[in-house]
C-alpha cells in the first residue's frame, strides 16, 4: 500500500509514468445501489407462514448495501436479479439463497453456463454446505444432494423430462445470466426459465446490464410473481485506466478512479503515437510485430518495477497469448525465486500425477512448466483442461506474477489481479475485427484490483492510433450491452414439447424473452408507421398514364432480368468476352457505359455451394481524379432499371467534354454487371499499361459510340447461340413492350417515372411495416416454426397431418449435440452399421468441432466414403430446409480438423501422437473428444428407443475406447 | 414408410442392407421377425410392431391406470404393460404446489393421496431399460379419476393424436389412455375435480381429507342426468364394439360412430349384439369411405 502512494524512485530511464495530480488521491468508494421491484398486477403477498427473524446464513463480514438489499428479497421469498460487477460479491446472495432453501428442506439448483464454471462453483459451494452435488455432461457427483450445481443445459433437459428434482426445487440460481446474449446458450436459458414451475423462485446473477428491469418484467409476466432488481456499479476497488500508445514511452492516465475522462492526457498519448509512427515511417499492421511485443514487455517491466503485480494480460487470440508468453519467458522478466519454484513444482507434480504416465510427456505440459516456475502463467481454451486448472490454482495461490490469458479468463470465479493489461483493443468476433465494446471491457477490466489488498486496480490499454477520443470513451466508460434475446427454435425443443400433451412449441415461443421484447417494440413501430404514412400522403399520386407506363416498365425490366440471366450465364457469355470486345457495364447504382474487355478470370470459390464467379477486366472511362482509388469489382445487379428515353450515358464521368474530365483505366467487373455484349471488337495494343495507349483506345471507342449515336449493335440471341423457344419468347415480349413504351416516351418524362417509383416504394414500405406489426402482434417466429415442423414432417419425424411425434422423432428426442434431423437420418439409414469404432468417432468429431478451421485436411482412405455419405445426408437436409424456407447457414457445421486425431485416439494411439496430426490445440482436441462421448451417450439412448441391440453395443464400445487417459482426467476442482 | 404383416420366425429381410429394431432379430439368414405384427420400413430401419400386445410406453404418452400397491415411496400402477408402472412420491405435486423435498412423513401419508384401487391418469416420464414405465403427473390435467367408467381396449388400437383429453359434444369427457384404458365421465362435473384441485392449489392428487387411512372416498359423488348416463353407456359399448371389430380408436372416429349409431336408430343395448354391431361397423366404414370420396 505504501509503495502505491510513493512512486518508486528507480524507474527505468526510458519509461516514465505520466503522473497526474489525482493518481494519489484517496479513492472515494460510493455504493450506489438501486433497488427496484416489478410486481404483477393484483399481487397479494402470501401470508408469512413462519417468521424467520433469524437470517438463514450469517457472514463474517458486514454486507454491502446491495448485498443487504438482495438478501432481504430472498428473505421475503421473492425472486431477485442482482446486477453488479464480478468483484462486487454477488456470490453472497447466492449463498444466502442456498441457505434459505436448505433450511426449508427444499432443493436448490445452481446453474452456470459452462462445465468448467460448474466445476469451480461445485468446489466453492462445497466449502460452505454439506450436501452439494454436481451434474455436468462429463460428471455426475452426489446427485441426490440438496444443492445441485449443474449446467443450464442439463437443467433444461431435466425439465423436459419432468424429472422429480423439478418438483422439489424452490430456488434456482442462474449465474452469469448476461451471457444470455450468446446465440447458443441464450436460448437454453430462456427455455429453462420458461419451463420452470410458476412458484419457483429465482436468483439471477449478472454483470451490469442496462435493461435489468426489462428482464425482471419478463420474469414477472411469465411467472406471475414479483421480481426485484438490485443493481449497482459499485466497485470495491476503484480502477484507474491508463493508455499506453503503441511504440510510445509512457503510460497516460485517461480515466481516473472517479470515472473522469481526461481529454488532455488522451490527446497527448495520441500525439506520441503519431510522432513515433512518423519516425518509423510505416503504418501499423495488425500483425503482432516485434515492436508491439516490445511494448508489452516494456509495460510489464514497468508494472513489475512499480510493484503493480500480479497482473493479467488479455489477448484476443490463443496464438498471441503463446507469443507473448514466450517473449516474456525468454527475457526473464521476473526474478527467480526458490520458494516459488518449489511450491509450483510440488503443485504441478501433484496435479500432473492424475494424468496417466503415458500421456504426461506431451509438449504442452513440458513447455508450460518452465514458465510457471518463473511466475508466468498462460490461460486459454487451447490448453488441456488440467493445465488450465493448474494455472488457475497457482494464480489463486499468488504464485503467478504475470498471467497471459484470453477473454475466457474473465468469466467465472473471481480471480483478481492488481493490474490488467490489454495487449490490444481490437478483436476478431467471427465476422470482423472490431474494437472491443464497453461490456467486454468492463468484464475484463473487472479483474483488476483485489479487494482488501489493493487500494485501486490498474488497467493499462495498449492503444492504436486509429481510435478516436469518443471510441475510447465509449469503450472505457461505455455502459454494458443490454440483454437482447437470442431466442430461436431448435428441433430438439419442438420435438420435446410436441410429444407432451401439456406443452407446445408455441407456448415456449409466446413466453420467450424475445416475444416480450418484441411486443414492447410494437408501439414504437406503430409510430414509425404513422410517420411513414404521413410522408407518403404528401407525395403526389401518379396519374393513370404514368402508372400504366411504370407498370409496363416493371414487367419489361423483370423480363430483361430473366433474359440477362440467360445471356449472362458463363457458358453463353464467356466465349464472346474476348479481348477487345465492347460491352455495356452497369451496376445497380450506376451506369458505366461501354467498356472494352481486356481479360477475364475465374475467382476462387470460397464455399462449395457457391457458383464459380468470374471477374472481367474492362477498360472503361472514369472521372478524372478517381482513377487512383482502389478499383473495386463492379458489383452485380440487384435492381434492374431500364432507361428507355435517353441513350445510355457512357460513364460515371460526365458525358460531355470527355477528354477533359475522363481517363481510361482497367477496372475489374463482375460478370453479372455486364449488361450487353455488342458485336463490336477492337484490336487492342499489346500493352495497356502506358496511359497514352489506354487513352488512344478509349478515344476510338468514343468515336464509335458517336457513329452509332450512342447505341451500339447488340449480339442477337442467334449470335449468342441461344436457340430456346422460351428465351426467344421473352425477347419477343420485350420488343412488344418496348414498342408500347415508345408511344408514351414523349408525354412522360423520366421525372414522372421517378416520382411514380417513389410513391409506389413508399406504399410498399407502409405495407411491409403493417404486416410486420401484424406478425408481431400475432406472435413471433410463426413462419420459422411452420417451416421446421414441415422439415420434421418431410423426414417422417412427425406424422404429416396431426403432427404427432413418430417413432423416428421419438428416437432423437435425447439428441442435443448435433442436428437432430441429421442424427435421425444417420440412425435410420443404418449409417453406423458398417463403420468401425474409429470411423464412428472420427465422423462424429467432424460434427462437433466448434472452432473455425481450414478444410484442407488429408482424409485417410477409409474415411473418404463415410464423409461423402455424411455430406450427402447433410445436403439433403439443407435442401429440404431451403425448400421449407428455413435459414440453412450454420445448420450443419462440418470441420475436419481433428478427424485424424479422433480416429487414432480410438485406435489406441497415445495423446502425443494424435496431437501431431492436427493443427488444433490440445485443449480443443480433448474438448471435442469429450463432446463425442456425450453425443455417443445420446445416440445410444436413441438406439435404445429404436430397439437396436447392435447399435447400442457399438456406441458403448466406441465410448469405452475413447474414455481413457488424459482426455477424461477428472477436474482438479472435484 | 411401408407396412406388411410379419409372422414370428419369418425372414423379413435377406439382403442385409437394413438395420433392425424392436420385434426383430438379426440372424445368419437375415432379419427375422420375432412376433406377429406389422413390419414397417422407414428409411433403412426395419421393425415389427406387435398386433396384440401389452402396452409398451413411450415418453410423453398419456395413460390411465389403477393403483395396485404401495411400495417404498412409490405407487405401483397397472397400465396393462408387462410390468407394473411406478409413480414416485417425488413425481406428484403437493397441495399448495409446495416445492420441497418429500420426507418420511409424506411417505407415511401416501395413502392419503392415492390408495389401492384408485384410478389415475398420468404421463409416461421415462421408459426403464427393462421396459417398465415411470409415470408422473405433470400438471392439473392429470390426477385421480372418479365418477365415471373405465373401458379397456387393446392398446395398439388407440391412435396417437395431439389431444388425448377429449370432451364430446354430448356431455361426456374422456381420456384416451395410450395404454388402451379409456376413461369416460360426465363433462358437467368437469370442475368437481379440477375445482377441488385448484382449491388444493395444484396438488396432483387431492388428499382424502376425512381420514387418510380410511378407504371411504372423500369426494362427493355427484349424480348426473339420465341423458348423460345413456350417452356414456352408448360410448362404452361403441368402444367395446370397436375393440372387438379391431377398428382404430381416436376421439374423432368415436364421435362419428356415436352419431352414426344414433342415425341408425340403434339402442344402446343393441350395440353389444355381435351381428348388429358388425353390420353397424361395416355400414360405418362404407359411409366414411363414401364421405371421404365425396370430399
Amino acid at each position: 500500500m505504501q509503495k502505491d502512494e510513493q512512486p518508486p524512485a528507480k524507474q527505468p530511464a526510458e519509461i516514465t509514468l505520466d503522473q497526474t495530480e489525482s493518481v494519489y488521491e484517496k479513492p472515494v468508494i460510493a455504493t450506489n445501489c438501486v433497488h427496484e421491484a416489478v410486481i404483477p398486477p393484483g399481487w397479494v403477498p402470501p401470508a408469512q407462514t413462519q417468521t424467520n427473524t433469524e437470517p438463514a446464513k450469517t457472514f463474517p463480514f458486514k454486507l454491502d448495501e446491495f448485498q443487504e438489499a438482495a438478501v432481504r428479497c430472498v428473505d421475503k421469498g421473492e425472486s431477485v436479479l442482482v446486477s453488479a460487477h464480478t468483484s462486487a460479491g454477488k456470490t453472497v446472495v447466492a449463498l444466502y439463497a442456498i441457505a434459505t432453501a436448505l433450511r426449508a428442506n427444499q432443493k436448490v439448483i445452481y446453474t452456470s453456463p459452462i462445465k468448467a464454471l460448474s466445476n469451480q462453483k461445485y468446489r466453492e459451494l462445497s466449502e460452505h454446505f454439506d450436501s452439494v452435488g454436481l451434474m455436468t455432461g462429463d460428471v455426475t457427483l452426489n446427485e441426490t444432494a440438496k444443492c445441485l450445481v449443474m449446467t443450464t443445459e442439463i437443467l433444461r433437459n431435466m425439465l423436459y423430462k419432468g424429472s422429480e428434482v423439478t418438483r422439489e426445487v424452490a430456488w434456482v440460481i442462474f449465474d452469469e445470466i448476461h451471457y444470455m446474449r450468446d446465440y447458443e446458450r441464450g436460448v437454453v436459458w430462456e427455455e429453462t426459465i420458461i419451463s420452470l414451475p410458476k412458484n419457483c423462485r429465482f436468483v439471477f446473477l449478472s454483470a451490469t446490464i442496462p435493461n435489468a428491469k426489462e428482464f425482471a418484467e419478463w420474469i414477472c409476466s411469465i411467472h406471475n410473481q414479483p421480481c426485484h432488481v438490485v443493481s449497482t456499479d459499485y466497485r470495491p476497488v476503484p480502477l484507474q485506466h491508463y493508455l499506453f500508445p503503441v511504440g510510445g514511452k509512457g503510460l497516460h492516465l485517461v480515466v481516473d478512479e472517479h470515472g473522469v475522462f481526461r481529454e488532455n492526457s488522451f490527446s497527448q498519448a495520441m500525439q506520441t503515437m503519431k510522432t513515433s509512427n512518423a519516425q518509423q515511417g510505416s503504418g501499423t499492421t495488425r500483425k503482432m510485430n516485434t515492436s508491439e511485443k516490445e511494448d508489452i514487455y516494456k509495460i510489464i517491466k514497468l508494472v513489475m518495477s512499480l510493484n503493480f503485480n500480479p497482473c493479467i494480460v488479455f489477448c484476443f487470440s490463443k496464438k498471441e497469448v503463446e507469443n507473448i508468453a514466450t517473449t516474456l519467458g525468454k527475457k526473464g522478466i521476473i526474478a527467480d525465486n526458490e520458494d516459488r519454484m518449489k511450491a509450483v513444482n510440488s503443485i504441478f507434480d501433484r496435479a500432473i500425477s492424475t494424468i496417466p504416465e503415458a500421456d504426461r510427456n506431451i509438449p504442452q505440459i513440458n513447455n508450460l512448466r518452465p514458465f510457471l516456475v518463473r511466475g508466468i502463467g498462460v490461460h486459454h481454451s487451447g490448453l488441456i483442461p488440467v493445465l488450465k486448472e493448474i494455472v488457475e490454482l497457482l494464480f489463486q495461490e499468488g504464485l503467478i506474477e504475470v498471467l497471459v490469458a484470453t477473454e475466457t479468463f474473465a468469466m467465472g470465479l473471481n480471480m483478481p489481479a492488481k493490474t490488467v493489461i490489454f495487449s490490444g483493443i481490437r478483436k476478431f468476433d467471427g465476422k470482423e475485427y472490431r474494437y472491443i465494446n464497453g461490456g467486454e471491457y468492463i468484464q475484463m477490466s473487472g479483474r483488476a484490483g483485489r479487494r482488501g489488498l489493493d487500494e485501486r486496480g490498474i488497467v493499462i490499454v495498449v492503444g492504436d492510433e486509429r481510435i478516436s477520443s469518443k471510441e475510447m470513451q465509449d469503450m472505457m466508460k461505455g455502459s454494458s450491452d443490454p440483454l437482447l434475446s437470442q431466442f430461436h427454435l431448435s428441433f430438439n425443443m419442438i420435438l420435446n414439447t410436441l410429444r407432451i400433451e401439456a406443452a407446445s412449441p408455441s407456448f415456449i415461443i409466446s413466453h420467450s424473452f424475445l416475444q416480450f421484447q418484441t411486443t414492447k417494440k410494437i408501439p414504437q413501430l406503430e409510430n414509425e408507421l404513422l410517420e411513414l404514412e404521413k410522408t407518403h400522403s404528401a407525395l403526389p399520386q401518379p396519374s393513370r398514364a404514368v402508372d400504366r407506363f411504370h407498370n409496363i416498365l416493371c414487367v419489361h425490366n423483370s423480363l430483361a432480368k430473366s433474359l440477362h440471366k440467360v445471356t449472362n450465364a458463363p457458358i453463353t457469355s464467356l466465349p464472346f468476352l474476348q479481348t477487345g470486345r465492347v460491352v455495356r457495364i452497369a451496376s445497380d447504382a450506376q451506369e458505366w457505359g461501354y467498356g472494352i474487355v481486356v481479360s477475364f478470370m475465374k475467382r476462387n470459390i470460397r464455399r462449395s455451394d457457391d457458383e464459380p464467379s468470374y471477374v472481367v477486366d474492362c477498360l472503361v472511362a472514369v472521372q478524372k481524379g478517381t482513377e487512383n482509388s482502389t478499383p473495386r469489382p463492379v458489383p452485380s445487379v440487384a435492381s434492374w432499371t431500364y432507361t428507355p428515353i435517353t441513350p445510355a450515358c457512357p460513364l460515371p464521368a460526365p458525358t460531355k467534354n470527355v477528354n477533359k474530365h475522363t481517363v481510361f483505366i482497367v477496372v475489374p467487373v463482375k460478370l453479372a454487371a455486364i449488361r450487353v455484349i455488342t458485336s463490336i471488337r477492337f484490336q487492342l495494343p499489346p500493352d495497356l499499361n502506358p496511359e497514352t495507349a489506354r487513352q488512344a483506345v478509349g478515344e476510338s471507342l468514343l468515336k464509335v459510340n458517336e457513329t452509332f449515336n450512342g447505341v451500339l449493335p447488340e449480339l442477337s440471341l442467334e449470335d449468342l447461340g441461344i436457340d430456346d423457344e422460351e428465351v426467344k419468347g421473352i425477347r419477343m415480349r420485350m420488343e412488344t413492350l418496348e414498342k408500347e413504351l415508345k408511344k408514351d416516351t414523349e408525354s412522360i418524362t423520366m421525372k414522372d417515372i421517378v416520382k411514380c417509383e417513389e410513391w409506389k416504394k413508399g406504399k410498399a414500405e407502409i405495407e411491409t411495416q403493417k404486416s410486420l406489426i401484424e406478425d408481431m402482434k400475432e406472435g413471433i417466429l410463426k413462419r420459422e416454426l411452420n417451416g421446421m415442423i414441415e422439415i420434421l414432417s418431410r423426414f417422417a419425424m412427425l406424422e404429416p397431418i396431426e403432427k404427432v411425434v413418430t417413432a423416428k422423432g421419438q428416437t432423437v428426442c435425447a439428441v442435443n449435440s448435433i442436428n437432430e434431423v441429421l442424427a435421425a437420418q444417420l440412425l435410420y439409414t443404418g449409417y453406423f452399421s458398417n463403420l468401425t469404432e474409429p470411423q464412428i468417432v472420427a465422423i462424429l468429431s467432424v460434427l462437433l468441432v466448434q472452432e473455425r478451421g481450414d478444410d484442407m485436411v488429408e482424409v485417410r482412405k477409409d474415411l473418404v466414403e463415410p464423409i461423402k455419405v455424411l455430406q450427402e445426408e447433410a445436403r439433403k437436409i439443407i435442401e429440404v430446409a431451403k425448400h421449407c424456407g428455413i435459414e440453412t447457414e450454420n445448420m450443419i457445421g462440418v470441420n475436419l480438423s481433428v478427424l485424424e486425431a479422433a480416429y487414432l485416439w480410438t485406435q489406441g494411439a497415445d495423446f502425443k501422437t494424435i496431437c501431431q496430426t492436427s493443427e488444433a490445440f490440445e485443449g480443443s482436441i480433448i474438448r471435442v473428444l469429450r463432446r463425442v462421448d456425450e453425443l455417443l451417450m445420446e445416440l445410444s439412448e436413441a438406439a435404445q428407443v429404436m430397439g437396436s441391440e447392435a447399435m447400442i453395443k457399438k456406441f458403448a464400445s466406441c465410448s469405452q475406447k475413447i474414455k481413457r487417459g488424459i482426455v477424461f482426467v477428472a477436474s482438479l476442482y472435484i | 414408410m411401408s407396412e406388411t404383416i410379419a409372422l414370428p420366425g419369418e425372414i423379413i429381410d435377406e439382403t442385409g442392407d437394413f438395420v433392425n429394431g424392436h420385434g426383430t432379430r438379426q440372424t445368419s439368414r437375415g432379419i427375422v421377425s420375432t412376433i406377429l405384427g406389422t413390419a414397417s420400413l422407414q428409411n433403412k430401419f426395419l421393425s415389427v410392431k406387435p398386433l396384440r400386445t401389452n402396452y409398451q410406453g413411450e415418453v410423453g404418452d398419456v395413460v390411465v391406470g389403477r393403483v395396485v400397491e404401495i411400495v417404498q415411496h412409490q405407487w405401483k400402477i397397472d397400465v396393462h404393460s408387462k410390468l407394473f408402472a411406478g409413480i414416485k412420491l417425488g413425481a406428484i405435486n403437493l397441495p399448495g404446489n409446495e416445492l420441497r423435498i418429500k420426507d418420511a412423513t409424506d411417505e407415511l401419508n401416501m395413502r392419503g393421496f392415492l390408495q389401492e384401487g384408485d384410478l389415475i391418469s398420468a404421463e409416461v416420464q421415462k421408459v426403464h431399460a427393462d421396459g417398465s414405465l415411470a409415470l408422473h403427473s405433470r400438471n392439473l390435467l392429470y390426477g385421480r379419476l372418479e365418477n365415471g367408467i373405465l373401458v379397456k381396449v387393446a392398446s395398439s388400437l388407440i391412435v396417437r393424436t395431439k389431444q388425448h383429453f377429449f370432451t364430446f359434444s354430448f356431455g361426456v369427457k374422456s381420456i384416451f389412455g395410450l395404454n388402451g384404458y379409456i376413461w369416460l365421465s360426465p363433462s358437467s362435473d368437469i370442475d368437481i375435480n379440477q375445482q377441488l384441485r385448484e382449491d388444493y392449489a395444484g396438488a396432483s392428487f387431492i388428499p382424502r381429507t376425512s381420514n387418510v387411512l380410511s378407504d371411504s372416498s372423500a369426494l362427493p359423488f355427484s349424480p348426473f342426468e339420465r341423458g348423460t348416463r345413456l350417452a356414456m353407456a352408448r360410448l362404452r359399448n361403441i368402444l367395446l364394439l370397436m375393440n372387438s371389430e379391431w377398428e382404430p380408436i381416436s376421439p374423432q372416429v368415436v364421435e362419428e360412430l356415436f352419431n352414426f349409431s344414433h342415425k341408425q336408430k340403434l339402442e344402446v343395448i343393441d350395440l353389444l349384439n355381435d351381428q348388429i354391431g358388425h353390420k353397424l361397423l361395416t355400414d360405418f366404414r362404407a359411409y366414411r369411405l363414401s364421405n371421404a370420396a365425396s370430399t
